[in-house]
């Protein structure tokens, strides 16, 4: 066999090994690696190319070395999956580096980390001031986490105590102008639904780029001609205003009345009214 | 235009506003929101009677109303 047949072959060989091994090693982004992951992968790709260049190294003695470098990871990983002490020791835990607002300077020194790389780490988090933090962890991947005080924290729906609707993960039924029945189907539509749809916005599927239902079973499209105007879901808002106008007209219609049964009628119906306006309006509005 | 006229066109917009409810109840796919457009739906279907009820009596007597 010629030499330059020879590697190709090596290297499509290891190709194939590494592709299973990365497989069977599972899903892990290269900024999760630790130091050991680091090493561990330096090591098989060094070994592998040695192999495949240095024709001088026996395959089998290579295949070997990405075994074992490969698939004893792999090992502890199962390992570390059942045993949490393994974890514990193999991974490490996470320091707390500030508690109850105050900086812990024992722990920042055992971690080796300095006053510079804690503020730049905040300010990685957009804390720019230590005293808006409660509680803030160096993680063993080497990042910090950071709990804000209380009123440090963005404001939300609950803090307001405000109700706000559920939503549903929206479902793409268009795109590039191709409408999928399976997304359609699992809301319940179908494509006659869609194309009146299309019909009220006014525009043909074949130019829509992406069109999708919310979990209020609204449609709403982006076209591929950019200089059209794209038309909103206006459903809701117009339902919505026009309860509200049918509560104004209640209200002049128990002012002019001069029956007495009437007027109280009106006026019971308006407060009805009025109180469905308030049910509905945080699922009505926007 | 008269009383009774402006009364039946807020009853056409209810039963639009009633009909709107419920095609959105029937469409939604969260729970809260369901049970809230049904018990709108029903706070207007009770209104809708209200009003219906009064323009029967408008049609009768129309006359009370003229000046408006």
């Amino acid at each position: 066999m010629p030499a330059w047949l020879e590697v190709a072959s090596r290297a499509f060989l290891f190709l194939v090994l590494l592709f299973v091994i990365a497989k069977l090693a599972g899903k892990k982004h290269i900024t999760d690696f630790s130091f050991f992951d680091f090493v561990i992968a330096i090591a098989v790709g060094t070994i592998t190319g040695i192999t495949t260049i240095g024709l001088e190294t026996s395959v089998l003695e290579g295949i070997i070395g990405v075994a074992v470098f490969g698939l004893i990871p792999i090992l502890i990983s199962l390992v570390l999956l059942k045993s949490k002490t393994a974890r514990e020791n193999i991974e490490g835990e996470a320091a707390v580096l500030i508690k109850d607002g105050k900086i812990l300077e024992d722990n920042l020194k055992t971690e080796n980390m300095t006053t510079d790389k804690l503020l730049e780490s905040l300010r990685k988090k957009d804390v720019f001031q230590v005293a808006d933090v409660e509680f803030a962890t160096l993680e063993p991947s080497g990042g910090i986490s950071v709990l804000l005080k209380k009123e440090n924290q963005p404001l939300t729906a609950k803090d307001l105590g405000v109700t706000v609707p559920g939503t549903k993960e929206p479902q793409t039924v268009i795109m590039d102008g191709e409408i999928f029945d399976e997304p359609l189907a699992t809301v319940g539509l179908n494509r006659r639904w869609l194309k009146t749809e299309l019909e009220k916005l006014g525009v043909t599927v074949e130019n829509v780029f992406i069109g999708q239902v919310d979990s209020y079973g609204q449609l709403t499209v982006d076209l591929f001609d950019d200089k059209l105007e794209q038309a909103r879901p206006v459903e809701k808002p117009q339902l919505l205003a026009v309860m509200k106008k049918c509560q104004a007209d209640l209200e002049n219609f128990a002012l002019a009345t001069e029956a007495d049964d009437a007027k109280k009628m009106y006026e019971k119906n308006s407060k009805l009214l009025q109180s469905a306006i308030e049910k509905v309006t945080p699922y009505l509005r926007g | 235009m008269t009383v009774a006229s402006d009364v039946k066109q807020c009853l056409a917009n209810m039963k639009s506003v009633e009909g709107g409810l419920e095609s959105l109840a029937l469409r939604t796919e969260d729970e809260n929101a369901k049970i809230t457009f049904q018990e709108a739906q029903n706070i207007l279907e009770e209104i809708i009677r209200g009003l219906k009820r009064r323009t029967a009596v408008l049609e009768m007597e129309e006359d009370q109303y003229k000046g408006f």
